[in-house]
């Protein structure tokens, strides 16, 4: 046998082990009107390539309606309907606005709202869970976990429009969530001592980086950067504490490493992995907001566990077009496969009791892609679905439909679009901060705008 | 015509005809949005194109010494420091350098993985990206515990006295104030020293020595002060010129040359303060550059600069290409890096003599730059375009769509590519890089030679234009090996490319004014490249940084 087969072995048994679930306890907050209420947690969700709209489209009016027809997408999805908005024809219309395009802009734009800066991988400003993260995320032992599923790419960016990386490695997400292998759990001597042993090195480090940062007329941008690696130091510090003073989950069976946990044969393994480390670090509100990544934009990656064995960028994306049934139907795989994976999550967190709820009820996911046609790369019409039950924030349950024109620039558009001209080529274009910015004011954040002041506003009908 | 209806909007093809109107309209859009970068240069010609950084030396304006920037405004740039006081955060490759000089190659270090950074164009050193994220905080956390605890296995080896049978404290306390020195680069204040005193104090409590020595270990391998180089200048300056340090400066010169940190002798030139003279630091980078790990270094950017190191990654259709696999893939990088370090280390290190060697179509190169199936001429010629003439093609406009004509029986790649020129706005970009990548046809996607593709005939003739001195028709890839061999504007690019590595940041024009004659030399073919990297050493640039420049 193969080393490799016998890794995944090893692998996917610890997987299994890994998978039971975990005692946690439980978090109450009290709510502005006095109420006692579960924390709402955010997770940020991403997947490649733009969809094919016929197949993606559910099926019926806003409040009744099917996911469930031949070649659907989201047919996994059907049993948490009521706990669904699928939001059809939003636009990212900054892309076009700051002249981005393709994939680049793609990457940056789903949960910024804010443009690429030209010639770089940066954004304009932060992606949306980092900002609540950054605000509301203090009090749990990670502000933000990010994490990734095969060759993927963070779609989250710092308040200075930097890109965070993500863990891609579910045993090293199982690390960052419930510390080595557990053994850091309370009431254990030995342990104790080792954690204020690292707590006293991380003061060292802090220390050491004050000195730094109080150099003279030190330039904004170092002074940035220190303040970034202080950030990370001071959350270092916070899961330290967290878990000296118990606020931490029962030790899980740790993960075996494999070599290469982004090739196709594990994607499948590390996704639920990921999944599963995801729900129980809400459960245990370890972290209020996630971020959690499919494969890179423009994913050239063979999906053999979704049916498509072939470069899904150029073999399959490139390809879907009317009268492209072929290719289209690769493309309904792929995002089954991706349906499949968030039925898991919904699934899991709705298998979580919480109060008189479930964790799904306190959970709002918003699920974006990078583009909407993907052969032509366009960022119109790009897939929107928001999952969980919001905590009651959102009016869930329905399948609502903006932006009736629809197309890239309305000069090309028959009849002529109102409004439009060579200089206003996207007055038509629904742009997708207004979802950001409902989001926001879900997470009680008195906001207008996000990262763009030509959008005003929440998106209609959305709130409750 | 052959615009489509898509969801109530016209999208266009590349694949088939436009109507003319829609034509006009998308073209503008791809000039509007991607010229702006150019810096107020003058507009390229060619439909889009970009110099690097504004002011490229592929800008073909260039010729002679003036590198592109007039003469009066150049004098000027040149006489201050071009680049920023800043803190460049140690690479993944110079961190591992770095603790393996301080522990010696007797101590196992554990993999060392540090989260990807961005790249600035094709390189991943640049001292504005590079930043330390809670992932890297958490990653050299762990990293730093395990590494105590094998450092420390062999104490009194370690410590140089034996704490069981001395003075411990005052053991410790001597091994602390070395050891951070040479972790730091430079001497430790007496704060600093205290600080790893008292975190040894700490983690001695209750256990033993080793146990506070692993401890304030710990602190060393993570510390702020040997993950940042750092190029602030002494505390006390005040202007707003500052004279890198002579510790930093010994940095510098043995990151910029090895990859790692100062050896001793340079350490010791940094104690004596001599390095703020040019010709000592010559020396030292010419005695640097002996080294095998000027060699390895010199590799690192070799593959940095043709993207080759990606080739272990990049998915191959198994079925087509069973040979394929990441140890081949790492076998065909190391052959590349390995002809380049030969060229500059053993042979006469000129550009020339590396493309007429075969650079371009070492296999790593070419199977890099091409699909998993076949072999991109789009992607092969826009690495040419960026790689070795600096400039930069803008991606597509929207609503193109992207689509190439599935591979069809009879069919050669080149003719599967036809609207890319026949269609007036794909060919506004594709021009740019189609014509180029045509050279390397003879190549597969693993970037073995073909005689012929599946029975059809190869037809690897192609052009470059763009406004350099480059231009011109060439007929294979040996053909546009050797034209890019005869331009001035090419080696400009080189030398563009390896500057943007050496500082770890863009290459402005106040930059290029201040190595204007090692530029211009090199330019002319008169230098190689380890002496266009004395050039820089040598240079007033590499010892002074301004501050809080508005």
């Amino acid at each position: 046998m193969s080393r490799s087969s016998l890794d995944r072995r090893r692998f996917l048994r610890a997987l299994g082990g890994a998978a039971a679930s975990l005692p946690c306890f439980k978090m109450l907050e009290r709510s502005a009107v006095g109420a006692t209420e579960y924390p709402l947690r955010l997770l940020t969700l991403f997947t490649p390539h733009g969809t094919w709209l016929p197949y993606w489209r559910p099926q019926g009016t806003e409040t009744d309606f099917s996911l469930v027809y031949e070649h659907s997408m989201l047919a996994a999805l059907e049993p948490f309907k009521k706990k669904l908005l699928v939001v059809d024809g939003l636009d990212h219309r900054i892309a076009y606005e700051s002249g981005g395009t393709g994939h680049g802009a793609g990457s940056v734009v789903p949960f910024t709202g804010a443009p690429q800066i030209a010639n770089t991988d940066d954004s304009m400003g932060p992606s949306i869970e980092q900002f609540l993260a950054d605000k509301l995320g203090g009090d749990t032992t990670l502000r933000s976990l990010r994490l990734g599923v095969g060759w993927s790419k963070s779609l989250s960016f710092t308040t200075a429009g930097k890109r965070l990386p993500s863990e891609n490695r579910p045993w090293e997400s199982f690390r960052l969530v419930f510390g080595d292998g557990g053994q850091a759990m309370p009431g254990n001597a030995a342990a104790d001592a080792a954690l204020r042993n690292q707590l006293g090195v991380v003061n060292a480090l802090k220390a050491e980086l004050d000195d730094l940062r109080l150099f003279p007329r030190l330039a904004t941008e170092e002074r940035t950067k220190l303040d970034e690696h202080m950030t990370a130091l001071s959350d270092m510090e916070r899961r330290l504490n967290g878990l000296a003073n118990g606020k931490g989950c029962a030790a899980p069976t740790p993960l075996s490493a494999v070599d290469n946990p982004d090739a196709p044969d594990f994607v499948p393994a590390v996704s639920r992995a990921q999944n599963d480390v995801l729900t129980q670090a809400f459960a245990c509100d370890i972290t209020r907001f996630a971020a959690l990544s499919y494969h890179g934009q423009g994913s050239e990656a063979p999906m053999p566990y979704a049916g498509v064995n072939m470069n899904t960028h150029l073999d399959v994306a490139h390809q879907v077009g009317d009268g492209k049934e072929e290719a289209n139907l690769n493309l309904v795989k792929i995002h089954q496969w991706y349906a499949g994976e968030v039925a898991y999550l919904l699934k899991s967190l709705d298998s979580i009791r919480e109060g008189d709820g479930t964790l799904l009820d306190h959970t709002m996911i918003v699920w974006s892609n990078e583009l909407g046609d993907p052969a032509v790369h366009a960022h119109f019409n790009v897939p929107h679905v928001v999952a969980g039950g919001t905590n009651g924030r959102f009016r869930m349950g329905r399948y609502v439909r903006y932006n009736p024109v629809g197309g890239y620039d309305c000069g090309a558009i028959q009849p002529p679009v109102a409004g439009c001209s060579p200089g206003n080529r996207f007055a038509h274009l629904d742009a997708h901060n207004a979802l950001l910015v409902a989001v926001l004011q879900a997470f009680g954040q008195d906001m207008q705008t996000f990262n763009a002041p030509a959008y005003a506003g929440a998106l209609p009908g959305i709130l409750a | 015509m052959a615009s489509k209806q898509t969801f109530g909007g016209t999208v266009k093809t590349c694949a088939a005809g436009a109507s003319a109107a829609l034509l006009a309209m998308l073209a503008c859009v791809a000039c509007d949005a991607h010229i702006t970068g150019g810096s107020g240069g003058p507009t390229p010609p060619g439909g889009g194109l970009t110099p690097r950084g504004g002011v490229g030396a592929g800008g073909g304006q260039g010729g002679g010494g003036s590198v592109g920037v007039s003469g009066t405004s150049c004098e000027a740039m040149a006489k201050s420091a071009p680049l920023p006081a800043r803190l460049r955060r140690l690479t993944a490759v110079e961190y591992t350098n770095t603790l393996r000089a301080l522990l010696g190659d007797s101590v196992a270090l554990p993999a060392l993985e540090f989260p990807p950074d961005a790249a600035l164009g094709a390189f991943h050193n640049a001292a504005a990206l590079l930043r330390v994220t809670d992932l890297l905080a958490g990653g050299l956390a762990q990293a730093a515990q395990k590494l105590a605890q094998t450092a420390t296995q062999q104490l009194p080896q370690l410590l140089g006295c034996d704490p069981a049978q001395v003075d411990e404290a005052g053991c410790v306390r001597g091994f602390l104030q070395s050891f951070g020195a040479k972790a730091y680069r430079r001497p430790l204040t007496s704060i600093e020293q205290d600080r790893l005193f008292a975190v040894y104090t700490q983690g001695r409590a209750g256990a033993d020595a080793r146990a506070g020595v692993a401890l304030a270990l710990q602190v060393v391998f993570q510390s702020p002060n040997l993950l940042y180089r750092s190029e602030l200048g002494a505390r006390e300056a005040t202007a707003d010129e500052v004279a890198v340090t002579p510790h930093e400066l010994a940095s510098e010169l043995s990151y910029l040359v090895t990859l790692a940190p100062p050896d001793a002798e340079l350490a010791r030139a940094a104690m004596t303060g001599e390095l703020s003279d040019a010709h000592a630091r010559e020396v030292q980078a010419r005695r640097l550059l002996q080294l095998p790990a000027a060699k390895v270094a010199m590799q690192a950017f070799a593959a940095e600069w043709l993207d080759i190191g990606k080739l272990p990654t990049v998915a191959k259709d198994p079925a087509m290409f069973p040979t394929f696999s990441a140890d081949s893939a790492r076998a065909m990088q190391l052959h590349t890096e390995q002809l380049f370090s030969r060229v500059v280390f053993e042979g006469d290190g000129k550009l020339r003599s590396l493309l007429l060697g075969g650079l371009l179509t070492e296999p790593s190169v070419l199977a890099a730059h091409a699909g998993a199936q076949w072999s991109s001429p789009t992607h092969r010629g826009k690495m040419i375009r960026n790689q070795f003439l600096c400039q930069v093609v803008p991606p597509p406009p929207p609503g193109l769509i992207v689509t190439v004509p599935p591979a069809t029986p009879g069919v050669t790649t080149r003719q599967r590519m036809v609207t890319h020129a026949s269609d007036p706005t794909c060919a506004a970009c594709h021009v740019q890089m189609d014509p180029l990548g045509f050279a390397f046809e003879h190549y597969d996607a693993i970037g073995a030679f073909r005689a012929d593709e599946k029975g059809l005939t190869i037809d690897a003739f192609g052009q470059i234009g763009g406004g350099t001195d480059a231009d011109g028709a060439f007929d294979g890839a040996t053909a546009l090996g050797q034209r890019l061999a005869e331009s001035a504007d090419v080696r400009g690019c080189l030398a563009e490319q390896w500057t943007t590595f050496a500082v770890g940041g863009e290459v402005d024009a106040a930059f290029k004014c201040a190595l204007g004659q090692t530029l211009a030399d090199f330019r002319a073919e008169r230098l190689s490249l380890p002496e266009l990297l004395i050039g820089v050493v040598v240079s007033d640039a590499f010892v002074k940084r301004h501050v809080n420049r508005p």
